[in-house]
């Protein structure tokens, strides 16, 4: 991430000193800290009512009926994660509100899930085979039902908005599934077993 | 379904607290237990996200993504439309970027076109990766992101692939 972001920061000076547009550095500044404010709060006002729900959710055992329902996947996806580990039920939950097309509420709980598998793994500084899992399972973005593209289509007068759905849920499965493949074959080849 | 969409939170909410209900839960203190740990979060993340919007807005103010379309555009000529590589290239980096793409291009050719239904699923079917790894590794303070970041890339580079061969095979 280091050298991504300096190669981003790098050209984008270069581009603004060749421009001679150096003038528009202090609000792009500005606009970048606006920027963040605002995402940063949507993200916070998911958090805020996720976890709390979730904690009581977690409380009143749902989590671990959810965790029941799907431990077959839950199991293959993240091998070392223990049944009796409480990440679980955040994974099952994340999971399920990603299928849901929740996406959403889904990160909170996927933090949530990331924080409780760190600490199971010593808070070790190289991430775990699961939480690399859990990652590419979130930047995949498989939804039984794509909302956020319908809108946009629908938005933009399309005469048939839902028509690209099966192709959606097709293209995401099959990057799911690779991108799943890729974290065991990697992890198999760099770090043994682990 | 999408009217049913909307059910679904207020749903999860109500099982949750009917729950808590019957199992006469303290709920108050378990919602106030779980949302603190909002804070603790967003705190550590903050200044992480700032960075990365901050790299992306930069590159994007240099219009770098647009000469480098233009460039590849040229090389994969034929396989894929020329008119989307600025959504593939952009489609990791900055989730608000690619949504304006795509609203682009549904304004220049429209949403039911060759290119518009490539551009919905590519749009539909992958996210934000840079994002991702950044919430994610930056809320428990990791700070090794190679490998999420080399295997997240590439999955996406074998979901636009994925998206461009599906939109061919089922649309015409």
């Amino acid at each position: 991430m280091s050298m991504i972001w300096l190669s981003f920061v790098f050209t984008g000076m270069l581009s603004l000193i060749i421009t001679s547009n150096a003038s528009v550095i202090v609000p792009l500044m500005i606009e970048s800290v606006e920027d963040t404010v605002v995402i940063s709060f949507h993200l916070l006002v998911m958090m805020v009512f996720w976890l709390g729900f979730m904690k009581i959710a977690e409380s009143a055992g749902l989590l671990a009926a959810l965790t029941y329902m799907l431990r077959r996947p839950l199991k293959w996806l993240f091998p070392e994660v223990t049944p009796e580990n409480p990440a679980y039920g955040y994974l099952a939950s994340n999971i399920t509100f990603n299928l849901l097309g929740l996406g959403n509420a889904a990160t909170p709980l996927g933090l949530k899930a990331m924080q409780l598998m760190h600490a199971f793994n010593g808070n070790n500084e190289r991430p775990s085979k699961s939480m690399l899992t859990l990652i590419v399972l979130n930047t995949s973005s498989l939804a039984l039902y794509p909302t956020s593209i319908i809108a946009l289509r629908t938005a933009a007068h399309s005469s048939m908005p839902s028509r690209i759905i099966v192709a959606v849920i097709l293209t995401s499965a099959i990057t799911t599934i690779v991108a799943v493949g890729f974290v065991k074959i990697y992890t198999k080849s760099h770090c043994g077993d682990r | 379904m999408a009217a049913l969409g909307e059910y679904i939170l207020p749903i999860i909410i109500l099982l949750i607290t009917a729950t808590a209900f019957v199992k006469r839960l303290p709920a108050i203190d378990l919602f106030i237990e779980g949302a603190t740990e909002a804070i603790k979060c967003m705190s550590m993340l903050f200044i992480r996200l700032l960075a990365l919007v901050f790299s992306v807005k930069l590159l994007l103010n240099a219009h770098i993504f647009h000469v480098l379309s233009d460039k590849i555009a040229m090389i994969g000529k034929g396989a894929i439309p020329a008119e989307l590589w600025p959504l593939i290239l952009l489609r990791p980096v900055s989730g608000a970027a690619s949504l304006a793409v795509t609203e682009e291009i549904y304004q220049l050719y429209g949403p039911d076109t060759a290119v518009g239904l490539m551009a919905s699923v590519i749009q539909g079917s992958t996210d934000t990766t840079l994002y991702i790894v950044t919430v994610y590794f930056g809320a428990i303070g990791i700070k090794r992101t190679k490998e999420a970041l080399s295997i997240g890339l590439a999955a996406d580079f074998i979901g636009i692939i994925t998206a461009v061969l599906v939109a061919k095979w089922f649309f015409f």
